[in-house]
């Protein structure tokens, strides 16, 4: 059904913040992608849907520079950068967190925070710490309390429960106060009360940060969500409003095929 | 259509696996060092060094053996598991960085020194010592960097192959070494104002063997101020981690990899300058000296510093007790205790005492 349903159009926006142009990722004989075109204008908020396998976190990695495409490229804010290395993608501005719940564990939360920032700004080489250290141990505490971590500031990340490390990764990227957002399924595992956090806390972002989402959790991708893309088997079948894609047929199918499987 | 969607896998399988390796129950081990404890306390009549209630003298230099070459172990292991901690590289040439490191700091002392044998350590001063050390440390950190920067940075992840490119490395520094250096086994002396015996129950201790360990804590404190108080160190221990997202952070891992390597290169050919004042080097060190750093990383844990200061003290206080509280005619035996020791560790905690699943 993928086949006869053509990948939609884009439409050409303004401004566009990240322009993906006929990606094509193939792992050995297997195509993961197989020729993804994406534009995400400036403040967007964009959920990506699909079943397991779909390509959604490949496409990720392509965005966030882990993986570079086999064929395509990617451009973030006008700048072609498919073979930047991820590591240069703080400093465009973008930050990601990863579909299983990353963090340094033998390092406290303050630490883990205070390493986003001191990456961010190339303050990780001097031997000593100076008043600009304390200044982002500052930070660092206030990134903290912001995802509700502030009375965990000294914990070491890998004592943390698995809501509490979903929320130390957010604050992470959020202490870069990047203007793109890449967030993998960051409502998985997470409790109901956890969850209406998460969408609070997103919520309460700044206008023009543009949020890009995976999420199987369809509440929150709604919720959250001015536009959804729908993928599967590596190719986009559709995109429209959370209210659109609620009442597409091929949607349903594509879930209910999976739920029927697993 | 509004319901969370489910996951497909469960969960991550291999994990599940690892966590069923059979484990020896612990108070088995707990039971046989309480019998070794025993054993050395009371029962050990007719060993060399006597029951430690009849001899405690004897007791107590075994004791200080033990406490003394665990420092020298510890300096020899940390760099290896410093490297194998961020980057997962085994790191094989280290025997052979230790050796190299030795060798130099020989040439500079003697050169400093202005003879080339029979130096007697009243003609060392500290500096003497000291100097020939940083050189030797110095010239062992700048080949691994070499090393790592042209063999290995572009195998980063491919753990099998760096081990050999490493072995291989080994086999050609080692024929290199003998043809510079001869096969004629090597001494560092000690400075002068150390080389003194001083009494401790009754029995003369060597003063050597003591400031050996001083400089081995010295080592450790400064590695663990390094780690644990600066920036950089705290890359490292986050790398550690998980290295796919400190890159993702925006830090260049790839020199902080190559400032590893060289730090650990430079604590092996500390290690190498250590050992050559202690007992002296000839071909064939360097590989006595990676198996060293091998058991002692095994049993405390591959890539953790706190597991390489408790196998180096295990595997310090084996080597020395064993072969003082044999009994006599088995004293030959003593290697076998090592393994023991190892399989024991192994069997309990099959990572190491501080060892994580990779």
């Amino acid at each position: 059904m993928t086949q006869t349903t053509p990948a939609p159009a884009v439409p050409a926006i303004a401004d566009p913040v990240i322009q993906v142009r006929s990606v094509v990722v193939a792992f050995g004989g297997l195509l993961a992608l197989k020729g993804i075109d994406l534009d995400v204008t400036r403040g967007e908020r964009l959920a990506i849907l699909g079943p397991n396998g779909a390509g959604k976190t490949t496409l990720f990695n392509v965005i966030a520079g882990d993986i570079t495409p086999t064929d395509g490229t990617v451009a973030i804010k006008g700048r072609d950068c498919t073979f930047l290395p991820s590591r240069h993608r703080p400093r465009l501005g973008m930050a990601r967190t990863y579909q299983k719940a990353r963090s340094f564990d033998g390092l406290t939360i303050r630490e883990n925070i205070y390493l986003a920032l001191a990456g961010h700004r190339g303050r990780h080489w001097p031997l000593w710490r100076s008043p600009v250290d304390r200044r982002l141990d500052e930070e660092a505490t206030e990134v903290a309390e912001s995802v509700w971590l502030g009375d965990h500031l000294d914990t070491a990340a890998g004592e943390l429960a698995h809501g509490q490390k979903r929320q130390l990764e957010l604050g992470m990227a959020i202490a870069t106060q990047p203007d793109v957002m890449l967030l993998d399924e960051p409502a998985s595992g997470l409790s109901r009360g956890e969850r209406e956090r998460l969408v609070e806390l997103l919520d309460s972002l700044a206008g023009e940060v543009t949020l890009l989402l995976i999420e199987h959790d369809m509440e929150v991708a709604f919720s959250l969500s001015q536009r959804v893309v729908v993928m599967a088997d590596g190719a986009m079948v559709t995109a429209g409003t959370p209210e659109q894609i609620q009442s597409d047929p091929d949607v349903h199918e594509i879930y209910l095929g999976v739920e029927a499987s697993s | 259509m509004t319901a969370t969607l489910q996951r497909a896998s469960a969960g991550p399988t291999t994990r599940r696996r690892r966590a069923e390796l059979r484990r020896l129950p612990a108070w088995a081990v707990a039971a046989a060092a309480v019998a070794a404890a025993v054993w050395v306390a009371f029962l050990a009549d007719g060993t060399p060094a006597g029951a430690a209630v009849t001899d405690p003298g004897n007791f107590v230099v075994t004791l200080l053996d033990a406490v003394t070459f665990a420092g020298l172990l510890f300096v020899a292991a940390s760099g290896f598991t410093l490297i194998f901690g961020l980057m997962r590289t085994v790191n094989m040439a280290h025997g052979s960085l230790f050796l190299l490191a030795a060798y130099v700091a020989i040439r500079v002392q003697e050169a400093m020194v202005g003879r080339s044998r029979n130096i007697d350590a009243s003609d060392v001063g500290l500096l003497d010592w000291v100097v020939p050390m940083l050189v030797g440390a110095t010239v062992a950190a700048v080949l691994g960097l070499v090393i790592q920067q042209v063999f290995l940075q572009w195998n980063e992840g491919q753990e099998l192959r760096q081990a050999l490119i490493t072995l291989a490395i080994t086999v050609v520094l080692a024929d290199q070494m003998l043809r510079e250096f001869g096969g004629l086994a090597g001494r560092m002396v000690w400075p002068g104002a150390v080389t003194h015996f001083f009494t401790i129950m009754g029995e003369r201790y060597a003063l050597t063997r003591v400031f050996m360990l001083g400089v081995a804590v010295l080592v450790g404190v400064l590695l663990w101020l390094w780690l644990n108080k600066t920036s950089l160190g705290m890359v490292i221990r986050a790398g550690v981690d998980d290295r796919q997202m400190v890159r993702g952070l925006g830090i260049n891992i790839k020199r902080v990899f190559a400032v590893t390597f060289f730090v650990g290169s430079f604590l092996a050919g500390l290690g190498g300058v250590l050992g050559a004042s202690f007992a002296g080097v000839a071909p064939g060190t360097d590989g006595d000296w990676l198996l060293n750093a091998l058991v002692v990383v095994i049993i405390g844990g591959l890539g953790s510093i706190k597991g390489a200061v408790a196998g180096s003290l295990l595997y310090g206080t084996v080597v020395a007790f064993a072969p003082a509280y044999l009994p006599s005619q088995y004293s030959f035996y003593a290697i076998i205790v090592t393994f023991a020791l190892l399989a024991m560790v192994l069997a309990v905690r099959p990572y190491g005492l501080f060892g994580r699943p990779a």
